[in-house]
């Protein structure tokens, strides 16, 4: 088994390379670059192109590549085009914020989904099943971002729970009710939307899994339909629900941009789509790559868990 | 010495105690499509303690799904709509489902067709036993350990022990099924089911089994009741044997009156269609042409009136009734044994 | 058989109720859209005066914060979430079913290679690859059926590989390729008619979820642009005026959810009816 799992991450590494490459080249293609953002009706031909090649952007492709990528390895991640502040310094604030907000959202919702999923599967067509089905059902027909605005109007406008915006209040940073004021609104929302997805997939599965052979064996050896949930099918439910969790490791960079552009919440969702508004290059390409290199990752870590975890392959390996 | 100690079973049973199992007017149903399939249609049998009865059918017969009824563990579009099913004098069919669960596994226990999908493949063989007889048995978990080692040395799985903490998928068919007899006999129970118990097993593996089956039954002197759609498996253990067809019981007698004086024509059939294995000689294998009625069919009279060499009109139009023949041997069929050499 | 597909679809639609509404509001909403062409009225009519105003008698969904009629906003947005949402998923059914019979048919490196390129492609956020084509190509409808239909092919060139390799084994198929047929004949004749049931159901969905992501897009600005209005650009308007105007952002969703509702709901239907076994169905035991 120790050997897939080195198998796998040798694997893994050319793949990232390869994210870097395409994402340097979408960037490189891109029909502006930095210097353009910059460029004012004043500035003449030569002063134009004299900050082209200081910028290094006349360099054959293989170099600029070559460069950054040195760059990158080496913990340069470039400046903001329109705010000149360091990326690798923005980023150390800003996906901390956004682990703070996805974290929870997500891990709620994947408990929750277990259980409604199981309640659901084991009680098929009767009437929780068809109420957690039907709710499900539209729940994935709903605008995460409209939800959003619902929310915000309700408790933000109408009955002014909480505030519309940000994480904390000026002056407040160190207010932990004060962020928690702040993190119920957006919270909940994620949670929300990540959770009709997730129960089908619980329910399908546990549906599947009551078909199984063994269930009937179980039940001709007089185990009540509640035991044999309990003690066989949700344990073989939620087995394969590991590689779930580790396939939404993107997700704590990339699985709010929407929800954190309503409220305002300062991480990497908002400064994403900053970048994308400004055509600010460097932001977009690094968080590019960092999305890209965290699927890998995360399938790398999904395959790893699941080796881990379920015994057929565990052992035979 | 073997066939002295059943012979002694069917003395005995004359002066017997009382039935174990007593099945009345089973009637079982399925909803399919909204239509209403009426799968078995009129059963009655006994069963002696002790005893080791065959049901020998056909796929479709019917013989999976009376056990089933008897069980309690119909899918869900199934029931039974009438009948009964005297257990130790008591009918099962009544009872709460609370009431029912403690007999399965601990009085009556079953085991099935196919041991590849039978337990769980997450969970190890040391828990499927040690669940099984804490429900039944109580006793902490030592003693449950215990049991379960000594029921697997029972079914001849070496270094029980070790084997115990491995997992479905490292235990092969033969020794998978083996494991399920372990399962079943744990809590002694007074009446096995086996269900095909051999059929998805390779031929020597086969013989293992029903060896392995046959020495416990001695040992435990439990009623079995082993389905299967080999009469020649049946002639090995069986006291007295079953023929199911078409959700009927078209013959009931004892081995040596089944195998050597059948009297329904389905029988007879079927002895011809295996091999001669008293002479060691294969025959041309003899084939009953046509199908088993399917569900849909709605039939008014016989349910092998298509594929019976002698039927009549009368077959086609009337269900038959029992004919009698000493001893507690029946047939299902219009026509008499002896008449039936004449046709 | 198509005939006896059509009788089950009929009866599968009368029974099952909320299908039943679905296919109604859908249509609906359709007639509404196509019959929207012909009215007289400006539906940039700005009003100053009656800005932001609640429903009422005179305008069914009261006005948005130009005083336009919101009910006509609606009905135009909701063609152009229409239109794009149809064309993305003709974008991607087309694309989609190429690679899938390609791959499912000539296998191999073919085979290996679309899988890949379809691995590559899901495994990506969508999000992010979607901001980033945007960022690349010009804004417009055009682009944006394009970049829909260029991320989401992959399901369904998985779905019609999988029908296709089936049906690779049936006999007619080795029979028509053993007498010369050419592998595009026998692709356009034989394969592709036998996996439009699977299509024309992922297609249901592929709308449900175009429609999805065009909103998303449009609310973030880098979908539909002004004066064009789809449902998902009116919420985007309508976050700036939450709080005065309630109704605005109600609206494009809840129609949002309904139409995608009730397109999953009718993929459902296509699904039972072209796939009886996917029904709980049971043997005897």
């Amino acid at each position: 088994m120790l050997k897939y799992i080195i198998k796998r991450i040798l694997t893994a590494i050319p793949l990232i390379f390869v994210i870097t490459f395409i994402c340097f080249f979408l960037i490189y293609i891109a029909p502006y670059d930095a210097v353009d953002a910059m460029v004012s009706p004043k500035m003449t031909k030569q002063e134009i192109e004299a900050k082209k090649e200081q910028a290094g952007l006349n360099d054959p492709f293989y170099v600029q590549y070559g460069k950054w990528l040195n760059n990158l390895c080496h913990g340069e991640w470039g400046y903001s085009l329109t705010s000149g502040t360091n990326i690798r310094q923005d980023l150390k604030t800003r996906i901390p914020n956004t682990i703070k907000l996805v974290l929870p959202s997500y891990f709620t919702a994947f408990f929750l989904s277990i259980i409604l999923g199981l309640i659901a599967g084991s009680n098929q067509n009767r009437r929780i099943d068809r109420i957690i089905d039907a709710v499900s059902s539209v729940g994935i027909a709903v605008p995460t971002f409209w939800l959003a605005l619902m929310t915000m109007y309700v408790f933000g406008y109408r009955f002014k729970m909480f505030p519309l915006m940000g994480m904390q209040t000026i002056g407040k940073e160190k207010s932990f009710i004060d962020f928690m004021h702040h993190f119920v609104m957006p919270y909940v929302v994620l949670t929300i939307g990540f959770l009709p997805e997730l129960v089908r997939y619980v329910r399908s599965s546990t549906i599947s899994e009551f078909k199984e052979d063994y269930v009937l064996i179980q039940k001709s050896f007089g185990s009540s339909k509640a035991k044999i949930l309990l003690n066989h099918v949700s344990k073989n439910v939620m087995l394969p629900m590991v590689t779930k969790l580790g396939m939404a490791l993107p997700m704590l960079v990339t699985g709010a941009i929407i929800t954190e552009t309503i409220f305002a919440w300062p991480g990497v969702g908002t400064y994403y789509m900053k970048a994308i508004r400004t055509l600010d290059y460097p932001i977009v390409m690094n968080i590019l790559v960092l999305s890209g290199t965290l699927v890998i990752l995360g399938n790398l870590l999904a395959d790893v868990l699941y080796c881990l975890v379920d015994p057929r392959i565990r052992i035979t390996e | 010495m073997y066939f002295e100690l059943l012979q002694n079973q069917e003395a005995g049973r004359e002066k017997a105690m009382d039935k174990l199992m007593e099945v009345n007017n089973l009637k079982t149903i399925f909803r399919l499509n909204g239509k209403v399939l009426t799968a078995i249609q009129d059963i009655n049998f006994e069963i002696y303690p002790g005893e080791v009865l065959g049901v020998v059918g056909e796929s479709g017969s019917g013989k999976s799904l009376t056990m089933k009824s008897i069980m309690g563990i119909l899918p869900e579009n199934a029931m039974i709509e009438k009948g009964k099913v005297l257990y130790k004098g008591v009918n099962i069919l009544n009872l709460k489902e609370r009431e029912k669960r403690k007999l399965r596994g601990k009085e009556i226990s079953m085991i099935f067709q196919d041991p590849m999908t039978a337990l769980n493949p997450l969970r190890t063989v040391e828990y499927h036993l040690k669940e099984v007889i804490s429900r039944h048995q109580g006793g902490g978990k030592l003693y449950s350990r215990e049991k379960a080692i000594e029921m697997l040395k029972k079914v001849g799985i070496r270094n029980a022990e070790e084997r115990m903490k491995q997992y479905p998928h490292e235990f092969s068919g033969g020794m998978r099924q083996r494991v399920l007899i372990a399962m079943a006999l744990s809590c002694e129970p007074s009446l096995l089911i086996a269900d095909e118990p051999v059929t998805a097993l390779d031929v020597t593996t086969q013989v293992q089994i029903l060896n392995l089956l046959k020495k416990l039954q001695t040992e435990h002197q439990m009623a079995t009741i082993l389905i299967t759609h080999d009469l020649g498996v049946t002639s090995d253990m069986c006291t007295r044997v079953i023929i199911m067809y078409g959700g009927h019981i078209m013959e009931e007698g004892t081995k040596n009156q089944i195998i050597f004086h059948p009297n329904h024509p389905y029988t007879r059939a079927l002895l011809r269609s295996s091999m001669d294995r008293e002479k060691g000689v294969a025959k041309r294998l003899y084939t009953i042409e046509g199908y088993p009625p399917s569900l849909y069919e709605h039939l008014q009279g016989c349910p092998f009136e298509k594929r019976c060499r002698f039927a009549s009109e009368k077959c086609r139009n009337e269900v038959p009734e029992y004919q009698y023949y000493e001893d507690g041997h029946r047939t299902l069929c219009h026509f008499r044994g002896e008449k039936l050499d004449e046709r | 058989m198509k005939k006896g597909k059509f009788k089950n679809f009929r009866k599968e639609i009368l029974h099952n109720k909320g299908a039943f509404f679905s296919l109604v509001f859908l249509i609906l909403i359709i007639f509404t859209s196509i019959l929207i062409g012909f009215y007289d009225g400006d539906p940039d009519a700005i009003n100053i005066s009656n800005m932001l105003a609640k429903p009422s008698a005179q305008h069914w969904f009261g006005t948005d914060e130009l005083g336009r009629d919101y009910l006509i906003r609606i009905i135009y947005g909701g063609r152009v979430s229409l239109t794009v949402g149809v064309l993305a998923m003709l974008t991607s059914i087309i694309i989609g079913t190429t690679a899938g019979i390609s791959a499912g048919y000539f296998g191999g490196n073919i085979d290996s290679f679309i899988m890949r390129l379809s691995d590559i492609f899901s495994a990506v956020p969508w999000i992010i690859m979607v901001t980033v084509v945007s960022l690349l190509i010009k804004k417009g409808i055009f682009s944006i059926v394009l970049v829909i239909g260029m991320f989401s092919w992959m399901e369904i060139a998985r779905l019609v590989r999988a029908e296709t390799l089936t049906l690779k084994q049936r006999d007619y198929i080795q029979y028509a390729d053993f007498i010369g047929t050419s592998p595009w004949e026998i692709m356009r004749s034989h394969i592709v008619p036998s996996v439009l049931p699977t299509i024309i159901t992922a297609a249901t969905t592929a709308v449900a979820d175009a429609i999805m992501t065009e909103s998303a897009m449009s609310f973030l600005g880098i979908g539909v642009q002004a004066p064009m209005a789809s449902w998902g650009s009116l919420l985007q308007n309508a976050q700036a005026n939450l709080d005065n105007a309630f109704h605005m952002a109600v609206i494009p969703g809840v129609l949002i959810i309904l139409t995608i509702c009730s397109f999953n709901n009718l993929g459902n239907v296509f699904r039972a009816v072209a796939e009886p076994g996917s029904r709980a169905g049971e043997s005897n035991g």
